[in-house]
């Protein structure tokens, strides 16, 4: 366990350097500060009407696009990036756990996301704070940052685990999130179908947070929303699934790498 | 290893290979495609066999962890973290064995050293020209100070020099205690740093032991010879003297020579004289199949 936890350290610090320094975080960034840029064209051209759905669309634009888009950029790079870049082989060659290789990834990755994520949350709900109608501003952002956060880390995982399985595991990851997901998250599909889908239980996790600011978030869900505590459950074992299942897969994987 | 296979599929890349490996240097050598790399790696512990067993320093290699400490690999493929530096990068890859920052940037620095990569140590390794990646693959491997080196046709695409300072740099190593089993597909290469060579061909065991008696073998190899000289005809008379040309070909228009013999050694010997003899005005002269496919080609059949 001590040789898992040092290897882990070791691989975390080094490829938190590593992505800080890629294309890949220039372009997310990027895109994290898309949803700031937004709000405050639209702050600038509603000035100051009354009854425009802040929330939702705030969550369409952060919850359901960044998020999702920036969990799959950064998850699924765990692995498959390793692999396209042919540098798997030096990991795998030393005497650590493979898991640490994997989950050490895993958690630089998560943490850069999560960084652009509450910077792109806390900098929208500020520009957009004068619609609120009448919501704390820090209480709205704060519950939504912790629910993307929670959405990051169960997105990025899930395309880890997948990067860990298949070559191409954007292409599959887009076709999950942004058709399959959004589909159904947003569809008015009948029945317990929505269940299936992370975006609903994020849903439901901040609705019921208290704040003011997400209570009416059940405007497109055609299912009865969940308890907060049983969404987040539901996260955690997808979360927790994926993190083992890619340690698993990766342990016993055998990568061909050509010249 | 015993009755060792590995194939992708339908395509084999190893089959019944049954040998042992002793202690010092060992050079790989095969032509592309022979199995070379699918050997390195199986013995790197980076894939399984898909028949037979195979043991590394006594362990089953697949993954690992107690052979990786005492084993040191440098793979064929040109890639690094182009983002680290060459410190970095060693230093990165040698805490990975369990050693401190300190102590791995202290072993990091020896190694970089010892490849001669000092100087541009703290420079980006997308910076690296090829035998400098070459060197700061070398150095990762051997930072450890591995009981095993494995290396994957580390002189490829290197300088005269820098092939020379490698080739030194592994007997160094291996008077200090380390095997190295290194691959090669020219045989010369292999040959100015060990006797022992293991021979592969199609992912099957061709030979296994000296240079000399793979020497022996290729020098039965009929050889074809390419002359160019003023006087083909000439020079086409004057070897038919020898007892050990097959058959000439001459083509006048070009004035080239081919000339097949079935005793390369012999016939190298007897035609000096042949020539200082002569006024044949040879221009130039080839072996027509030096390549080792050839070799190998001749040997299985």
């Amino acid at each position: 366990m001590q040789g898992f936890i040092f290897a882990t350290k070791t691989i975390f610090t080094s490829q938190l350097y590593m992505s800080l320094r890629s294309v890949r975080f220039l372009l997310s960034a990027l895109l994290a500060l898309g949803p700031i840029v937004l709000s405050a064209l639209v702050a600038f051209f509603l000035g100051d009407r009354e009854g425009v759905p802040v929330p939702q669309m705030t969550w369409m634009l952060i919850a359901q696009g960044v998020t999702p888009l920036l969990a799959l950029m950064f998850g699924s790079a765990v692995i498959s990036e390793e692999v396209s870049d042919r540098t798997i082989t030096y990991l795998f060659t030393r005497p650590i756990p493979r898991s640490a290789v994997f989950i050490g990834r895993w958690l630089a990755n998560f943490a850069i996301v999560s960084a652009l994520l509450t910077i792109s949350t806390f900098g929208s709900m500020f520009v957009l704070r004068a619609y609120l109608d009448g919501a704390s501003y820090a209480e709205s952002a704060w519950a939504m940052t912790e629910t993307v956060i929670l959405g990051a880390a169960t997105y990025s995982a899930l395309f880890a685990g997948l990067g860990a399985l298949v070559k191409h595991p954007v292409i599959v990851g887009l076709a999950y999130t942004f058709c399959f997901e959004f589909l159904l998250v947003n569809a008015p599909i009948p029945g317990n179908s929505q269940h299936m889908s992370l975006q609903f239980h994020l849903r439901s996790f901040i609705a019921n947070s208290g704040a003011d600011a997400w209570q009416g978030l059940d405007l497109f869900a055609s299912n009865t929303l969940i308890a907060r505590g049983d969404a987040f459950a539901v996260h955690a074992v997808v979360l927790l699934i994926s993190l083992v299942g890619g340690s698993l897969l990766i342990s016993r994987r055998q990568f061909e790498l050509t010249a | 290893m015993n009755d060792l296979g590995r194939w992708y599929g339908q395509v084999v890349g190893l089959n019944d290979l049954s040998l042992e490996i002793g202690e010092g240097i060992t050079g790989l050598i095969g032509p592309n495609g022979a199995g070379k790399s699918t050997f390195l790696k199986l013995i790197a512990g980076e894939i399984r066999p898909s028949r037979g067993s195979l043991r590394v320093l006594g362990e089953v290699p697949f993954a690992n962890r107690a052979l990786f400490a005492r084993l040191g690999f440098c793979p064929q493929q040109d890639a690094l973290y182009e983002r680290m530096t060459g410190m970095q990068f060693v230093s990165f890859l040698v805490r990975l064995s369990g050693y401190s920052q300190a102590d791995a940037m202290k072993l990091a620095g020896r190694a970089l050293e010892r490849v001669d990569l000092m100087e541009a140590a703290h420079r980006p390794t997308r910076t690296y020209s090829k035998g400098m990646r070459q060197r700061v693959k070398l150095a990762q491997a051997i930072a450890h100070k591995p009981e095993l080196l494995v290396v994957d046709e580390p002189l490829t695409g290197l300088d005269p020099i820098a092939r020379e300072s490698l080739t030194s740099l592994f007997k160094e190593l291996a008077s200090e205690g380390t095997s190295i089993l290194l691959s090669s597909h020219v045989l010369h290469e292999v040959e100015s740093m060990t006797n022992e060579i293991v021979l592969l061909h199609r992912g099957r065991l061709l030979a296994q032991g000296e240079v000399r008696e793979v020497r022996d073998l290729l020098s039965r190899h009929p050889r074809r010879i390419e002359f160019s000289a003023r006087s083909p005809r000439k020079l086409a008379g004057a070897l038919m003297e020898l007892e050990l040309v097959s058959s000439i070909q001459v083509s006048a228009e070009d004035s080239r020579l081919l000339v097949e013999t079935s005793d390369a050694g012999g016939f190298f010997r007897a035609l000096t004289p042949v020539v200082a003899s002569g006024d044949f005005g040879v221009t130039s002269m080839e072996c027509a199949d030096e390549d080792l496919e050839s070799v190998f080609d001749y040997l299985v059949t």
